[in-house]
């Protein structure tokens, strides 16, 4: 894990996520919570990094944030060659359409769908051809263990199940990087070593950067890299 | 690039899949289907009725009464000469008849009172002649009129005056110019009693022989040519009427095509059926504030997969794709339905008519005992493209608001 103060030559070839004095805070009543205090990381292309701290500390704002999903009060992000925080909205769905895979605590998958279904439509609407996404999509269920699930609606899914459909689902569209906010936050001990096993295991397949916001101290040995997220700055390596 | 997104359609399938969905859901789809039929059907009945209306009762008019065409005879035209011209008439390719007529206004005296109305002379083979004919939907006695006593009256004149078969008649003319009353009254008997199915009509039908009406009439009636040509095209109607003009060639002589003849009564219509669009058009709008809030449940009930789908790439024009699309499906169904619905019920209208008047129902009066089902596809169609468009217009705001569903908020809840 570098810190950013480091310069990088190319960094476009090299770097999956640079982050550059990100600072967010929230106004809770009359007091400002800045969460984010300046923050600078960086991730190289094909690595995964681990990112624990308290609740509340703002480990999933930051993912968030990489992915797009919410605005920095000031700094900068790069990901996959693309600074974030000057994209506009449109631009943003095409950002996260093609370079982020989304994993949630909840699974969130479609209950309308089947196992199969939530993949694929997940890629037709991103523009795929349906003969294509069902391809991709046996593919990654095969991937997952679940091909004799294909067609079982997530009610019919066990948690462990859902959440490997989700994992699923974030491959889908063959994106760069993979954000991932507690996982195995709702799984039992048991489903979440298959969860984080298969994750990691994927993401070293697919040769994808993983960023994995979590709780869960057993997942650090599976990263490459673990930052401590406290007080609004990184802590550094466990 | 593709108009429609596949997924976009994948997903509407989806949302409006009964077999997969809540029993709530399921229940406002199927009321918005049926509200959106239920408000339909009352346009497509009306455009029957109109339909029909108009083309019944043209078409009575113009058998009964103006023809297609009409030709006023100068006065001091001669018998000899009417006859050449008739020939003259006859021989043009689109006209399949042309009846002397001798018309006037009269009053008709009986004991049970008098009445004054249009008077018509006609020959007397003319109520026998099929396109009349088939216009009565009720003959009693004869409507032949070779005996020049013969009087042939309507049955709501007859009602009026009380009259019955050999019943006797004192008609007297009234001068068009000065509107006096000629006493020099004719006595006639009652030998037809007919009915052509709509009282305004029949409240002027009364005919007799037109030698006796040259007679009644003398000096207070107009003779005319009424000419009928093979369509009610109004183009061939027009074109038959310039062939008409340029075989005459003499200005004494006026010509009128049955459109001007009745444009008061045509142009009643023509208001009275955009009226009564404009009411139920105003229908399906108000379905369309039903349609609005199925939207807005849909999108409620897909909050949460909404802001996934965002997190996941998907535009917010790919999401909003999939919910006018299931929404658009339910109201296509839903006019269809309707259309369905409307024409079982416009294609029974003349059993549901018969129905009302024999409740007595003044307003039954004022339409055709048998209305001629007109269905036109064009205006079926039209029907169901408003109802999409009204559909689309009352889902416009509902679906703007995907735009700003926050998926941030989403995940923090």
């Amino acid at each position: 894990m570098n810190n950013f103060n480091e310069e990088k030559l190319v960094p476009d070839l090299i770097t999956a996520i640079e982050v550059k004095n990100l600072t967010k805070s929230y106004i809770n009543g009359t007091e400002i919570l800045t969460v984010l205090n300046s923050v600078n990381f960086t991730l190289m292309k094909g690595s995964s990094v681990v990112i624990m701290g308290k609740s509340g500390c703002g480990k999933s704002t930051f993912l968030h944030m990489i992915g797009g999903l919410d605005s920095a009060d000031s700094g900068s992000i790069f990901a996959a060659d693309h600074q974030i925080d000057s994209l506009n909205s449109d631009k943003l769905t095409q950002f996260r359409k093609r370079h982020i895979g989304f994993i949630f605590q909840m699974h969130y998958l479609l209950e309308d769908f089947t196992a199969l279904e939530n993949l694929i439509v997940t890629s037709m609407i991103n523009g795929n051809q349906k003969n294509k996404a069902k391809e991709s999509a046996l593919a990654l269920m095969k991937d997952v263990g679940l091909l004799s699930k294909i067609n079982n609606y997530p009610g019919q899914l066990s948690g462990g199940e859902r959440q490997r459909v989700a994992i699923a689902r974030a491959l889908i569209n063959d994106p760069d990087i993979i954000l991932a906010d507690e996982p195995t936050g709702n799984l039992d001990e048991e489903n979440s070593r298959i969860i984080e096993n298969l994750l990691f295991g994927l993401v070293k397949k697919y040769q994808k950067s993983l960023v994995l916001v979590t709780h869960d101290s057993y997942i650090s040995n599976l990263a490459e890299e673990t930052l401590i997220l406290q007080k609004g700055v990184f802590k550094g390596d466990l | 690039m593709n108009i429609i997104n596949h997924g976009s359609l994948f997903w509407a399938k989806k949302i409006i899949n009964l077999h997969s969905t809540s029993k709530q859901k399921k229940k406002h789809i199927i009321w918005s289907v049926l509200i959106v039929a239920f408000s339909v059907v009352p346009l497509v009945i009306a455009i029957i009725l109109t339909n029909g209306m108009t083309e019944g009762i043209t078409e009575k008019y113009i058998d009964l009464q103006s023809g297609h065409i009409q030709v006023s005879i100068p006065e001091e035209f001669s018998a000899l000469d009417k006859s050449d011209l008739k020939d003259q008439i006859l021989g043009i390719s689109e006209v399949y008849s042309c009846e002397l007529i001798n018309e006037g206004f009269g009053v008709l005296y009986s004991s049970g009172g008098s009445y004054s109305t249009a008077l018509r002379g006609v020959t007397e083979n003319f109520l026998e002649s099929e396109e009349v004919y088939e216009e009565f939907t009720e003959i009693i006695g004869s409507v032949n009129l070779n005996d020049p006593k013969n009087l042939v009256i309507s049955s709501s004149v007859a009602d009026i005056l009380g009259l019955a078969l050999k019943d006797r008649v004192a008609i007297a003319a009234v001068n068009n110019s000065t509107g006096k009353i000629f006493f020099k009254p004719t006595i006639l008997e009652v030998s037809g009693i007919i009915n052509s199915g709509y009282r305004n009509l029949d409240n002027q039908l009364v005919f007799f022989n037109s030698t006796v009406a040259s007679t009644i009439l003398n000096d207070s009636g107009r003779q005319y040519y009424s000419i009928k040509i093979t369509t009610n095209n109004l183009n061939t109607v027009y074109s038959t009427a310039g062939k008409i003009y340029k075989l005459i060639n003499d200005s004494s002589f006026t010509i009128r095509t049955w459109d001007m003849i009745n444009r008061i009564l045509f142009r009643n219509f023509a208001e009275t059926k955009n009226i009564l669009y404009v009411v139920m058009a105003l229908i399906i709008m108000i379905a369309g504030v039903n349609i609005s809030s199925l939207c807005i449940m849909l999108i409620q009930e897909n909050y949460t997969n909404i802001g996934i789908m965002k997190a996941t790439g998907a535009y917010s024009r790919s999401i909003k794709q999939a919910f006018l699309m299931a929404v658009m499906f339910i109201s296509f169904l839903g006019a269809l339905l309707g259309v369905l619905f409307g024409l079982i019920i416009g294609l029974n209208l003349n059993f549901i008519l018969s129905a009302i008047s024999h409740t007595g129902i003044a307003a039954a009066d004022f339409y055709l005992i048998s209305i001629p089902i007109d269905i036109q596809a064009t205006q079926l169609i039209m029907v169901v493209l408003f109802t999409c468009v009204i559909s689309y217009i009352s889902i416009i705001i509902p679906l703007g608001r995907l735009k700003k569903i926050s998926i941030i908020k989403i995940l923090n809840n």
